[in-house]
Formats: structure tokens, sequence, C-alpha cells
């Protein structure tokens, strides 16, 4: 929907984009896949209606800018004023094609919500294996007080910094969001109506 | 300043246009703000699962889930946080137990300030880890011209040391954990529910306080 009608990203394309991003290739694909995540997250929190594709979209525009042979010294900078553009299209799409949207409806968690939330993790977590398992539950087990002690002890029991047990946990929940929410949508709890399919 | 306030603002579309250009920038650019960002929204939306936040955050956060369709994560998050037999340490329980025993003591008259060119002042304590839903809730009482004082008491366990203490748009750099430690409320600082964040300086520790300021 919202790729280039006359300009797609070729192969030739995407290792320009690379080559922006870092000298060597499998530096320039991890920043790539970071540079992703950040964007991802950042067109979800710009409440846009379809984070993944828009950051695909941004990448794009930003390629094509490299192969006209534009040059770009700091590319999240430049993907910034992109996402602010895509942002605004993106708005002025949704007014076209609903125009009353606006009106979220309240949601209120129900207890068999939770129950049947409850069940789609199970069968996520048993995907885990087990240390990322262990880590994931003792991370985000009991309330404000049990949390922070618990995290404490996790990070001195695997020899982390309490900033890399976060980055860890953060990796594993959104890991498990993603399945949680392909299970309720199979199983008919939640409308499959993002278009996104990965991080939520 | 970057903070969890930031957050709830960016994604409430409180801020201006220029400010969000910013911010956007740096979330780009910094992967270690935005892993604070999205750490800070999984903590809000596990406190919205508990009934945890205040009314003005539990709207901000509930009508962001709503617009981009992520409301199932609410209920993720009560099903992960959900107690599990081999999960739950046995320091655990005794910590929230702990915590549990302290919040009945009823809100106490400590101190009032002897400075006759101050105002006079009430101080009152404050005891983290508290709220979850229909749980108790500290009660302030408000005076007339008075400043209030809040003393923050600790758990042994607490760590010590540098932090920042935010509430409402009041910002202190403070030593947290420590025996006497006392913020001042404003005067002005309307009744109803407020929320009082202790973020230790290596960004991974936060407490969260509630307090319902009342007439």
């Amino acid at each position: 929907m919202y790729s280039s009608p006359r300009w797609t990203l070729d192969a030739n394309a995407f290792e320009k984009l690379l080559a922006a991003l870092a000298p060597e290739r499998d530096a320039a694909a991890v920043r790539y896949e970071e540079l992703r995540l950040r964007l991802i997250r950042v067109l979800r929190w710009e409440r846009t209606s379809d984070p993944e594709s828009l950051a695909d979209e941004a990448f794009t525009r930003l390629a094509r800018r490299l192969v006209g042979g534009e040059a770009i010294a700091d590319v999240p900078a430049y993907l910034s004023g992109i996402v602010r553009f895509l942002v605004k299209e993106d708005i002025a799409q949704r007014q076209r094609a609903l125009p009353l949207e606006g009106d979220h409806p309240a949601s209120e968690t129900s207890g068999n919500e939770i129950e049947r939330a409850h069940a789609a993790l199970e069968r996520c977590l048993a995907a885990l294996d087990g240390a990322q398992r262990a880590l994931v539950l003792g991370y985000y087990q009991g309330d404000q007080m049990a949390r922070i002690f618990n995290r404490k002890k996790q990070a001195a029991a695997l020899g982390l910094a309490l900033n890399a047990l976060r980055n860890r946990a953060l990796r594993l929940r959104e890991k498990l969001e993603t399945c949680v929410r392909g299970q309720l949508v199979r199983d008919g709890s939640v409308p499959n109506n993002t278009k996104g399919k990965g991080t939520w | 300043m970057v903070n969890a306030e930031a957050y709830m603002r960016y994604i409430s579309n409180q801020l201006s246009e220029s400010e969000r250009d910013s911010l956007r920038e740096k979330l780009l650019a910094d992967s270690e703000l935005s892993d604070s960002f999205a750490d800070w929204e999984n903590e809000s939306i596990d406190s919205l699962a508990h009934g945890r936040l205040s009314p003005a955050e539990a709207a901000a956060i509930g009508d962001y889930l709503a617009a981009t369709h992520q409301q199932s994560r609410i209920a993720l998050a009560a099903a992960l946080s959900k107690p599990r037999r081999a999960a739950v340490s046995p320091y655990a329980m005794a910590l929230a137990l702990a915590a549990v025993l302290l919040l009945t003591f009823p809100v106490t008259r400590l101190w009032r300030d002897r400075n006759t060119a101050a105002p006079a002042a009430v101080a009152v304590q404050l005891f983290p880890g508290t709220l979850r839903s229909g749980g108790v809730m500290q009660q302030v009482p408000k005076s007339a011209g008075r400043r209030i004082q809040l003393q923050l008491q600790y758990l042994d366990a607490t760590p010590v040391g540098k932090c920042r203490v935010e509430i409402e748009s009041i910002v202190l750099e403070s030593d947290c954990g420590a025996a006497e430690h006392v913020v001042a409320l404003p005067i002005g600082l309307a009744s109803g529910r407020h929320r009082v964040d202790l973020i230790y300086h290596d960004g991974a520790d936060r407490f969260v306080y509630f307090f319902d300021l009342i007439d």
C-alpha cells in the first residue's frame, strides 16, 4: 500500500543502503535490523496504521535518495524527516478512508480475555528454550517491589548489567507478544485488523 | 528532559511539533533511549493491567492502545505477571508481605516546619510498592496555605544512591534510600491521585509511589 509506485528497492539499491549504514556488510546488516526496530517503534508511537510497511517505505525512500547520488551523513536524522512526511501521509490516507475514525471503543479487559491470553502465552512460552523462558518470566513476574528485587537477583545470577538484562527481556517480550497475538488472531479472540504482522 | 513523562506525552500527542521532531530523531539515533521507551511502555501496560495507573495515565495509555489496535497487550500483561508456582520466590513473597504490612500504617503527621518565615508544613509517610486495584491508597490531607512534605520510607533492601524524584512536573535530584528523605509538594498541587517516581541513575531501577491528595 505504501510502496512507491514508480520505484522499488532492488538488490543494488539495498546494497547502497547498507553501505550508508556501515562500511562492512555484516555490521551494516546488524545496524539495519536495529534501525528498523527503532523505526517500527517510532511509527507505532506516532500511531500510524501500519508501522512495519511504513518502516519499509522509509528505507525505500532513503535508498532512492542514495541511488540518486545524494550524500547522507546522518541516516537517523534523514529517516526522521522521512517519517515526518509518512506520518502526515498516513493521517491523510486514514481520514480519506475512514472519516469518522478517532472514536476508539473503550476496552475493558475481561477475565475471559486474560484466560485466553494466558493459554496463548503458555503455548508461546513452551516454544522458548528453558533459559529464555526463565528470563522473561522472572523479569516480568510480580508487582513493582518484587520485580526490582527479582531483577537484581537475575542480573547477578546471569552476570549481566541491569540494562543488558532489560534489553534481553524486552526482545523476548516482543517475541512473545508477536506469538500471542498470532495465536489470538488464529483462535478468533482478536480481529486481524492490523496490517503489521510482527512487532506491536 | 527525556524520561517516562516524555514517553507519555509522546504517545498522547501532547508534544509540540518541534519537540516531536527532536524526540523522534533521538529515538531513531539512540538504541538505549528507544529501549527505555519500550520498557516504559511495557511497565505502563503492566501497571494498567493491574490498576496501578492514575486515571489520566490510564486514559492516555488506553487511548494509545485502542488507536493502534494493541488492546490485547493488556490481557497479555495480566497473563505474563500472573504468578506461576515455580517462578515465585519466597524472598519476593516476603517482600510483598512487608510492603502490605507497612501500608497498613495510617498516614501520620510527623513533623511541622518550625521556621516561622515559611508556611507550616505537614509531613506524611509514603511506602513503595503499594497499589493494586482496590488496594490501600495513601491519602494525604491537603491543608490550605501549608506546604506538604512527603517523607519517603524505604525497606532495608531498597537501593541507596543518587536518583531523580519526579512528582508531576517537578524534577528533583536527590539521595534516594536515605533515612531522612523528604520531598516537598507544591502548594498549588491539585486534589486527586498523584504519582511519585524515583528513578535511579543507572536507569534500571524505578520505584513508583501513589497518593491521593484530598481536601
